[in-house]
């Protein structure tokens, strides 16, 4: 790799680096974008463990694919999409979208801790989990993530159409849960 | 509006924004390094040089493939519209319309691969007492006309040809009462008629190139169908198998259509729908899998043109509760290993009101 410090090599020059097999570039452009992708693996599991887990699933997948990967496409859509089909693939293992709250009970006190008052963030992830995986990932690459309909199409595979479709579904039915809580 | 055009929607913008996402757990980029490095020490990664002390991993399979991202897909060309609907309700009378009799198709298909005796016609005649209390439950599939098929599929075939045409005001007059309710007014559907257009399709060679038609019952007192439409579309010039299931309401005679009739869904788990471009793949000897929502009635299976099942009471289906009340899991393990090739899987169910059906299709591959 080259000696310059990582975090002033533009994006494609650490594309070409990992593409040669540079694991330190590789993990300084997985860094960049870490963000976004945990944005969607915790809306996606609703868990830290097994955000972590998914993650560390899609990054390595990511890196034996690498040599795949064309020059001059965009790293970022491509590592969405590896990392949203590991997060299909463990919802598929668990043969249920399982978005579930995070424990609220104290451990020491066996009383509800802060995290039992009931929050608008936690009512917006009890408003996903109504949603099937296909529309909570549409809503969150569009709405959340601010991908435009098509971008999110190239990510998930899909027709734009398709993802048009789901958005509409996925936000009816936010909507009116969120309405139903009034928060 | 065209499809760059999706108005946002603050509301759901706002909500989303309110989700916290968590930092990684301690020790999250040592792990990925040392996997990384263990990556590298194999050797038949892209690795050369490793970012950590290697450390063999042996759990760590080959190089894996990653589909490169798929190019989008766009509008079914404007060469492929069709200006009049006459040629698609010929199509559609012509169109190979299989009605499943759960009740006869079950018989039909045991007595035609077994050579009956005494035993096997006391055996069948139990399975008649099951078949026909399965008929009489609320929600079994019911046989209806074969007016009522046509009326069907011809109603399903005419709304996505208004669709593409533009006719918003037939493509409304075709919607049920529930479906028309989804929308509010004509106006309402209207606006999203261009959205709609996007997720139907237009069949390569003006017409689908199959047809299922599966008979629902509600307790609401109207009778149901699902129309499975199976056939290629043409996407930016690729070809594409896809299939579409929708519920129609049959009163007095007429067909109307009930897409939005409800927001429950199914959801396919396994095969596991639009995980990517490609045709999921299941082993041939895989359960099918699917889950319905919690108060879902009479759950329907159906795998291509073989008999509707309702998940629970025929012969390979299991219906159970899932933990915490989240939904029904419906599996269905037939008779045999599935045949290599291409399948439809279509599930449908009367939702908890008994005034609606949801129902999903999907093509998937058997290998």
């Amino acid at each position: 790799m080259s000696t310059s410090s990582p975090t002033t090599v533009p994006d494609a020059e650490l594309v070409e680096l990992a593409r040669a097999g540079d694991a330190l570039a590789f993990e300084e452009l997985v860094r960049r974008h870490d963000g976004r992708m945990r944005g969607l693996a915790f809306r996606l599991t609703a868990d830290r463990h097994t955000m972590d887990d998914v993650l560390q699933e899609a990054y390595l997948k990511a890196f034996r694919a690498m040599p795949k990967f064309r020059p001059g496409g965009d790293f970022g859509s491509w590592l969405y999409r590896i990392t949203y089909n590991a997060g299909i693939d463990e919802l598929r293992k668990r043969k249920r979208a399982p978005v579930t709250t995070e424990d609220p009970v104290d451990p020491e006190s066996g009383r509800p801790g802060p995290e039992a008052v009931v929050s608008a963030s936690e009512v917006v992830r009890g408003a996903l989990a109504e949603l099937p995986a296909d529309q909570r990932v549409t809503v969150v690459l569009v709405d959340g993530e601010g991908f435009d309909h098509r971008e999110a199409a190239k990510i998930l595979g899909v027709a734009p159409g398709t993802v048009a479709s789901r958005l509409h579904r996925a936000r009816a039915t936010l909507r009116r849960h969120l309405g139903q809580e009034a928060w | 509006m065209t499809d760059d055009q999706i108005p946002p929607d603050p509301l759901v913008e706002a909500a989303l924004q309110l989700l916290p996402i968590p930092a990684h757990l301690d020790g999250f980029w040592e792990r990925l390094g040392r996997s990384l490095g263990a990556e590298a020490a194999r050797g038949d990664g892209p690795v050369l040089r490793p970012a950590s002390a290697p450390r063999r991993d042996t759990t760590t399979p080959g190089l894996v493939v990653v589909a490169d991202p798929v190019e989008p897909a766009a509008l079914v060309p404007a060469a492929f519209r069709r200006p009049s609907n006459a040629v698609l309700a010929t199509v559609a009378a012509a169109a190979v319309v299989i009605v499943a009799l759960a009740g006869s198709s079950l018989l039909d298909a045991r007595s035609g691969t077994q050579r009956l005796s005494a035993a096997d016609v006391q055996a069948s005649a139990a399975l008649d007492a099951l078949v026909a209390d399965a008929q009489a439950a609320p929600g079994t599939p019911v046989t209806i006309s074969a007016g009522a098929e046509r009326a069907s599929s011809a109603a399903v075939l005419t709304w996505v040809d208004d669709l593409h045409a533009g006719d918003g005001a037939a493509a409304w007059a075709a919607l049920g009462e529930r479906s028309q309710t989804h929308f509010g007014s004509m106006a309402g559907f209207a606006a999203q008629m261009p959205t709609l257009e996007q997720s139907t399709v237009r069949w390569t060679g003006d017409r689908p190139e199959e047809i299922y038609v599966t008979p629902m019952a509600s307790d609401e007192g109207d009778d149901f169908a699902v129309v499975t439409v199976v056939g290629t579309v043409t996407v930016d010039g690729v070809a594409v198998r896809r299939a579409i299931a929708f519920p129609v309401r049959l009163t007095k005679g007429a067909a109307h259509l009930e897409p939005f009739a409800t927001e429950l869904a199914v959801e396919m788990v396994q095969p596991a729908a639009d995980v990517g471009a490609a045709l999921p793949v299941v082993a041939v000897s895989d359960h099918l899998v699917m889950v319905v929502p919690p108060g879902a009635a009479a759950p329907v299976v159906r795998l291509d043109d073989g008999p509707a099942m309702v998940c629970g009471e025929a012969v390979g289906t299991e219906l159970i509760e899932l933990a915490g009340g989240v939904g029904q899991r419906c599996a269905y393990q037939p008779d045999a290993d599935l045949s290599r090739g291409e399948h439809t899987l279509t599930v449908a169910f009367v939702a908890a009101d008994g005034a609606s059906v949801a129902a999903d299709a999907l093509l998937f591959e058997a290998a």
